[in-house]
């Protein structure tokens, strides 16, 4: 299940998050092959990992087999500053819009067949608990266009910020995709369950819920 | 230039937002590719080999496609002698059909099929394939006489077909709208909390008899062959309070 940590409960997430960087540079250095990302010690890490991230992991029995990051958007993010050019007006900011990244998970729990995989289920379903919970109802994100398709099904309300680019062999566009009771009533009834996704965050967040 | 087609594209978005209706998501569509050269669109979920003609039909969710080919197309099974569609089930990249041309040109059966569409106005074409939520692959094709796609709008065109493609397909099949008497919704409460027509009947304060001719009436009304289907179909339908 989802564990959402912060500068707040890092500390209690250490072994965790150590896999998590490992994760993502097996994901996104080794099989992606996004070499700038590639780090001598096999962990991912990057400018944005500081202490205004939200990480979200996917664990069960102590394993991280998903992992994905929200950025604010009030802050320097990936889109700001390293993809600037897939956006054509103005970059979304506010309190409510995060940025969506380095969505991963381990490869024997990927999509079957193309079926969203029940571990991508979850970390959606968490972003759109996470949101509805924190006021947020926006998120960025960067993607290979084919995914619209699935988001605008899952009740996310997609607009492109740009058209889509090539990026070394990768079709890629930045869009946001906003969300609401809908998109979780949604996820819920394709893995056909409404128990919640996350099942630990840090205090702060549980305050803000309460 | 690039900024220009974002604001077509947007506005596109915002039109195929407002459509109620395929007809007039396909409108949208002819409008906004028209200045490319195109004037036919069909898309659909790509049938699985064995299919027969109707159930291929059933798969198609956007149709402004000369009549007389579709027909033509459908019974002689055309679709699984199509490049294009065998393109579609192989890669995810948008293509232009004159792409896939050297990858058939010694075959009789594709060479036909796509000779055949040209005799119907539909020499040149632009297809997008799609993978739809439950993993079954979609095409979205444009097509007409004669037409041009640049390769900085083929980007658009892919976001196009997406946007049209989902809109057309969640009002395709969106339960058809169920009308209930009073008496019926009343009913199909008690029956979603498990109660026999007997104890309904008890409830209400109306015969036995009552009860189950209303019950036959609401299994004919919602298609449902049994008491749990009936249930079931009226929470897809939220008729369940």
């Amino acid at each position: 299940m989802i564990h959402i940590v912060t500068a707040e409960n890092i500390g209690s997430y250490q072994y965790e998050m150590e896999q998590a960087y490992r994760l993502r540079h097996n994901v996104f250095v080794d099989e992606m092959g996004w070499d700038d990302l590639r780090k001598p010690d096999g962990r991912e890490i990057d400018q944005f990992d500081d202490g205004r991230a939200l990480h979200m992991l996917y664990i069960e029995e102590d394993r991280v087999l998903g992992y994905q990051r929200m950025l604010p958007s009030m802050r320097p993010h990936l889109l700001t500053e390293v993809l600037p050019h897939l956006c054509e007006g103005d970059f979304p900011v506010g309190p409510h819009i995060w940025e969506w990244t380095r969505y991963c998970v381990t490869r024997q729990h990927r999509d079957r067949g193309r079926i969203l995989s029940p571990v991508g289920n979850l970390l959606l379903s968490a972003i759109v608990e996470w949101g509805l919970a924190s006021g947020v109802q926006k998120i960025i994100i960067e993607m290979n266009p084919l995914w619209l398709l699935r988001l605008v099904q899952l009740n996310f309300r997609v607009t492109p910020l740009g058209l889509p680019q090539q990026i070394g062999k990768d079709s890629i566009i930045a869009v946001t995709a906003a969300f609401d009771r809908r998109t979780l009533k949604k996820l819920q009834e394709v893995r056909g369950n409404v128990v919640p996704a996350v099942v630990a965050q840090p205090e702060a967040d549980q305050r803000l819920r309460a | 230039m690039s900024r220009r087609t974002l604001d077509d594209t947007l506005t596109f978005i915002a039109r195929v937002d407002k459509a109620s209706t395929p007809a007039e998501i396909a409108d949208a569509v002819v409008d906004v590719a028209r200045p490319l050269g195109f004037s036919h669109v069909l898309a659909g979920i790509i049938p699985i080999p064995g299919m027969t003609a109707e159930q291929q039909i059933s798969n198609v969710v956007l149709h402004r496609w000369p009549k007389a080919w579709s027909e033509r197309y459908f019974t002689k099974g055309y679709l699984f002698d199509d490049p294009t569609i065998q393109r579609v089930n192989a890669s995810t990249e948008p293509f232009l059909w004159s792409e896939l041309e050297p990858t058939y040109r010694n075959t009789p059966a594709p060479t036909r099929v796509m000779g055949e569409a040209r005799e119907f106005n539909l020499g040149c074409g632009f297809t997008v394939p799609m993978i739809t939520l439950n993993g079954q692959t979609a095409g979205f094709s444009l097509a007409s006489e004669r037409a041009e796609v640049p390769s900085v709008l083929r980007g658009q065109l892919q976001l196009i077909a997406m946007y049209a493609f989902a809109r057309a397909l969640g009002q395709k099949y969106k339960p058809a709208p169920v009308n209930l008497t009073p008496r019926e919704m009343d009913i199909l409460q008690w029956m979603a909390e498990g109660k026999s027509d007997w104890e309904i009947s008890v409830i209400l304060k109306v015969s036995e008899h009552l009860v189950d001719k209303i019950a036959r009436q609401l299994r004919a009304k919602l298609n449902a062959t049994n008491r749990t289907q009936t249930v079931a179909t009226a929470l897809r339908h939220n008729l369940i309070r």
